[in-house]
């Protein structure tokens, strides 16, 4: 140590720098003003060195808070169908992980999906996978038949086996080509259905019909004959209200029902079985193109009123094959019968039937409508020497007059329980498959451990060297 | 779009043939008050045969016993459920007689129990107009047969719809002349076969 006189005598001395490492001595050596400087910077960098220690020993004191505290909520969970509903309520009532992952073996409830779906508005990720799922939609649409027909079109990949049911059971199974151009397939099946399911593997599609359809009369014209008068039948015994008006003699038709004004406010369809209906083909035309229906047998499109209308131009008969007296056994089917080939089709007719290379029935639509046009002769034959009796006569009737039916729907009220594409409603609800959950990674505890460990370390060097710099133990 | 043809029913008992120009007076007939395309000649047609799903209208008649075989029977029933309709006439005119207890037997074993067609039923509409009934035959009024005047013929139904149309008239007599003998009478007695024909094609 040195004494007061030597601090005093060296004050005279410029002071050339004033850190902490200058020495009380040498600045008591150099005067007041140098001392005082030199104690506050010697205090301060004491203070240093305790909020260092400070540092050190709250980040130890954390740590072991962290060491003994319990584990975060942040985790993920996963379930698969058959444990789906249990997980959702454990999920919402229990534990709220970060993430969840799901494997879809099946296709949930609407009720689990859209469950599901509300997860994420509560901090709760979700990702889902599947390997059985086949996409598969399915719709249902009323045919404007009284039988009650419904039209069910199925889309799945091709090749896909599928099972349509109703409430009672098993409706058909059906498939789509594996070359096939499209990947749907499209049935008819009689009967009000209500719902209908296709199961495809473990995918189920689920759907019920929306509208219902408003069927007014069909109007028969032609003249007095086995033609007209089967088709009439048929139609009645479809559950079509038949009007009728069949030329019998000059000035004398035959009349069924009330024949009112050609339109759609009371026709659904007309069927005009020859050309005796020339007299009426102007407003035929206008019918059509209103939205009507019109079906045209044999001669029937060659009125000149409505030829530009029609599908085609009609060929020579093909006489009828040998139908009753040789062939009664096997029973006779439409193929037997004479044929008026459609010719000339019209550019945007499409064929309907055809018989070796020529068309038997061809469709157009006209304005709002549409016009079928069958060129079978005398189909009133095949209805009496099928082997089946008059059940595909009377089919094929109520299918041409059920194809350009003008049909006005009526929606009914929706139904929530449909659920007719499921693999497409997931997708649009939970987006895509992800392989695993798309939640935050879990913080790494090791790597956290680490920095605090460097902190403590660093925060402790520090104050340890400059307490040893300045002399301090 | 074919023609009419009127045919006539061969069975395998009796004298199916027995009315051999009430076809050709019937068409001639239709083609004097209608416009349809008649068949100049008729047909006949075996009931057994296939061939009668050719014909949805048949006409029967006889004075014999009336009885048809299980092919028969099994045919016309077929044609019947098809369609068909048949036109049955008792050529006696007696109620008593064989034809009619035979005809009645076996047309309610085949296809049905007869009852009585009303007269207002479409059959005396659908072309001339019959109000009250059918027509009464010469033979019903001068006391052959029967000697009874029929109010009605009977039918076996299917709803208001005639599938088997059955007469103790003895239309057969009636009609069962040369159409060329029309001229002569004051009134054409056969406008009541136009109906039962246009009912057929019309009901």
């Amino acid at each position: 140590m040195r004494s007061h006189g030597e601090r005093a005598a060296s004050t005279a001395r410029p002071i050339v720098r004033a850190d902490a490492s200058v020495d009380h001595a040498d600045a008591a050596d150099r005067g007041p003003a140098v001392y005082g400087a030199a104690r506050r910077v010697a205090a301060a960098r004491v203070a240093a060195e305790w909020l260092l220690h400070a540092l050190a020993a709250a980040l130890l004191i954390w740590g072991l808070l962290q060491s003994v505290r319990r584990a975060p909520p942040v985790r993920s969970d996963s379930a698969d169908a058959g444990t789906l509903h249990a997980a959702l309520v454990r999920w919402s009532t229990v534990a709220a992980p970060t993430s969840v992952h799901v494997e879809l073996d099946s296709v949930p409830t609407p009720a689990d999906r859209d469950w599901l779906t509300a997860l994420p508005g509560a901090g709760t990720q979700v990702g889902w996978d599947s390997r059985a799922l086949r996409p598969l939609a399915l719709a249902i649409s009323p045919v404007p038949d009284p039988a009650g027909v419904v039209r069910l079109r199925v889309a799945a990949p091709r090749g896909t086996a599928i099972v349509l049911r109703d409430a009672v059971g098993v409706l058909d199974t059906v498939s789509v080509r594996p070359g096939g151009s499209a990947a749907g397939v499209s049935i008819t099946v009689p009967g009000a259905l209500a719902a209908v399911s296709a199961a495809a593997g473990h995918t189920t599609a689920r759907a019920v019909a929306t509208d219902s359809l408003v069927l007014g009369h069909l109007l028969v014209l032609g003249r007095v004959g086995w033609e007209s008068r089967f088709i009439v039948d048929a139609l009645e015994e479809r559950g079509w209200r038949v009007d009728a008006r069949l030329a019998l003699a000059p000035k004398t038709d035959v009349v069924q029902g009330v024949v009112g004004a050609i339109d759609t406010g009371r026709y659904a369809a007309v069927v005009v079985a020859d050309s005796s209906a020339a007299g009426d083909a102007t407003r035929l035309a206008t019918y059509v193109r209103s939205g009507g229906g019109l079906v045209l047998a044999g001669s029937a499109a060659e009125m000149r009123a409505i030829r530009e209308l029609t599908p085609g131009a009609v060929g020579a008969l093909i006489p009828p094959g040998t139908i009753g007296s040789t062939d009664s056994t096997a029973g006779a089917t439409k193929h037997h019968l004479g044929l008026v080939p459609i010719v000339d089709l019209h550019a945007d007719a499409v064929p309907l039937e055809s018989r070796d290379t020529v068309v038997a029935v061809a469709a157009r639509r006209v304005g709002a409508g549409r016009i079928v046009q069958t060129g079978y002769v005398d189909t009133w034959r095949w209805r009496m020497s099928a082997a089946r009796g008059g059940g595909d006569h009377r089919e094929w009737w109520a299918g041409l007059v059920s194809a350009v039916a003008y049909a006005p729907a009526v929606a009914r009220a929706p139904d929530r329980t449909s659920d007719n594409a499921p693999v497409a409603r997931l997708i649009d609800a939970l987006g895509p498959m992800t392989a695993q959950s798309p939640g935050p990674r879990p913080v790494d505890d090791r790597s956290r451990r680490g920095w605090l460990f460097a902190a403590i370390v660093v925060a402790l060097l520090a104050e340890w060297g400059s307490r040893r710099f300045r002399g301090g133990r | 779009m074919s023609q009419f043809v009127f045919a006539t029913g061969q069975y395998e008992s009796g004298d199916w043939d027995a009315a051999p120009l009430v076809p050709a007076n019937l068409i001639d007939s239709v083609a004097r008050y209608t416009t349809l395309d008649v068949a100049p000649v008729g047909a006949i047609v075996p009931l057994a045969s296939p061939a009668v799903s050719d014909y949805p209208l048949i006409y029967l008649t006889g004075h014999l016993p009336f009885r048809l075989t299980d092919v028969e029977r099994t045919a016309v029933r077929r044609f019947i459920d098809r369609g068909g309709m048949l036109f049955i006439d008792d050529h006696n005119h007696d109620v008593g007689g064989i034809f009619h207890k035979t005809a009645i037997e076996e047309i309610t074993r085949t296809v049905g129990r007869l009852v009585d067609v009303p007269t207002t039923h479409r059959l005396y509409s659908c072309f001339f107009r019959f109000p009250d009934g059918p027509p009464t035959t010469s033979h019903e009024l001068n006391g052959w047969g029967d000697n009874l005047v029929h109010a009605h013929l009977q039918a076996v139904m299917h709803g208001d719809a005639i599938q088997v149309l059955y007469s103790s008239k003895d239309y057969s007599s009636e009609w069962g002349y040369h159409p060329e003998t029309k001229r002569f009478n004051t009134v054409d007695n056969t406008k009541f076969g136009v109906n039962i024909i246009v009912y057929a094609l019309t009901r």
